[in-house]
């Protein structure tokens, strides 16, 4: 590991942890940081629609917080088709975004490095819409059920409309739809899981069942 | 006043359980097809496949009914819903499930040959935040619909509203 700050973080279960100095090579990396750190780029994603955002160099700081942040999530939710993890400024559709997710891309924007931000956190979340999109069929299906969702089609409309069904989320915009309501469940599960078995907790049992008792952050040394 | 809250306790369990019951009968996609929006009736659909589990309200006169299907798995899923404006039809949408031959895009193509179907991938949420690779394939001159999601690109609805072109002319009627 190459010498960097740690700075001051709030970790999930609320517990403070102070910044610290840490000198080269004090432990060894794990296997997960040269597979991501060849995937740390400094330029737009291929097909990036948004050509107005600037992308930019990472510093060693933010390479460190993003490799540290992947080995704390589990590794079921980290999914290596995630081809680059990109380095970009500010998202011009909604300045406040700390990250943007694109066919198996990932960007992080300035936002995502400011100290009330949780990098693991952000990138969790992204990593949950990657997982969405590549789940088979009957997946997504039984999500729905889980989380009941409603389909319907009225005139007019060239979609179906989907309704959540569900008195309790965690987000608003886990109305939005499946996609963003899952996602912002794995996140729950993950940094707030009481919060997640207050407010939804059929979706809380079936992100149990599915991933097992091991889908949980896990400790950095 | 026993009788009273046992009342309510049998109705507030049947209420809360509907919507996780399947169907009485089957919602077949030929089924569907005979019926048809702006025409057809609440009356039709319940001839067809009886009552629905759940009835959701959009507006005052606009209500969807919903119908399931007991899964392999076991699961409660969604198999069709008929949306009506006061009695009459005006959407109707079923889900293959399961190997059904219409979970291709090419079975339902050739289904409904004929339909000039315009794809759109749902792309960007209104945020910026996340790209969607779901399609809809729509045919507004049928008011066919079928959509796919994910990468895998298998259909998991296939629908009928109002073409465009009688929509125009009902709405012109009642102006």
């Amino acid at each position: 590991m190459q010498a960097h700050i740690q700075s001051a973080y709030v970790r999930s279960d609320g517990t403070p942890v102070s910044g610290s100095n840490h000198r080269a090579g004090c432990k060894k990396n794990p296997a997960s940081y040269a597979f991501w750190n060849n995937r740390l780029k400094a330029r737009l994603p291929p097909k990036w629609e948004f050509k107005n955002e600037k992308s930019k160099v990472w510093t060693e700081d933010e390479k460190e917080k993003v490799l540290e942040a992947i080995s704390a999530l589990p590794p079921l939710l980290v999914n290596k088709i995630v081809s680059g993890i990109y380095r970009l400024k500010t998202s011009a559709q909604l300045p406040e975004n700390p990250a943007a997710n694109f066919q198996n891309q990932i960007a992080l924007y300035d936002k995502a490095f400011e100290s009330k931000r949780n990098v693991a956190r952000v990138l969790g979340y992204e990593f949950s819409h990657i997982y969405f999109q590549g789940m088979e069929k009957p997946e997504q299906v039984d999500y729905a059920i889980a989380a009941e969702w409603e389909a319907t089609l009225w005139n007019g409309l060239r979609d179906k409309e989907l309704t959540l069904n569900r008195k309790g989320f965690v987000e608003d915009d886990s109305q939005n739809n499946p996609e963003e309501d899952f996602a912002n469940n794995i996140e729950y599960f993950l940094f707030n899981p009481k919060t997640l078995k207050e407010k939804s907790p059929k979706v809380y049992d079936w992100i149990s069942k599915k991933f097992g008792g091991n889908f949980k952050l896990r400790i950095v040394k | 006043m026993k009788l009273a809250l046992n009342l309510l306790l049998i109705l507030g369990l049947t209420s809360c359980a509907s919507f996780s019951l399947p169907s009485a009968r089957i919602v077949s996609f030929a089924d569907v097809e005979k019926l048809e929006p702006g025409k057809s009736t609440k009356d039709q659909v319940r001839t067809l496949f009886g009552k629905p589990v759940k009835v959701s309200p959009r507006s005052a006169t606009q209500e969807a009914w919903i119908y399931n299907e007991m899964l392999s798995t076991g699961a409660i899923g969604q198999k069709a819903s008929f949306s009506f404006d006061g009695e009459i039809l005006v959407g109707a949408l079923w889900m293959p499930y399961e190997s059904d031959p219409l979970e291709s895009v090419q079975a339902v193509q050739e289904h409904f040959r004929g339909a000039n179907f315009i794809r759109k991938v749902k792309g960007w949420d209104n945020q910026g935040h996340s790209y969607s690779e779901d399609v809809s394939y729509y045919d507004p001159g049928r008011g066919i619909l079928f959509t796919t999601s994910g990468r895998d690109q298998i259909v998991n609805a296939i629908g009928f509203n109002l073409p465009d072109i009688k929509r125009r002319v009902s709405s012109e009627y009642t102006k």
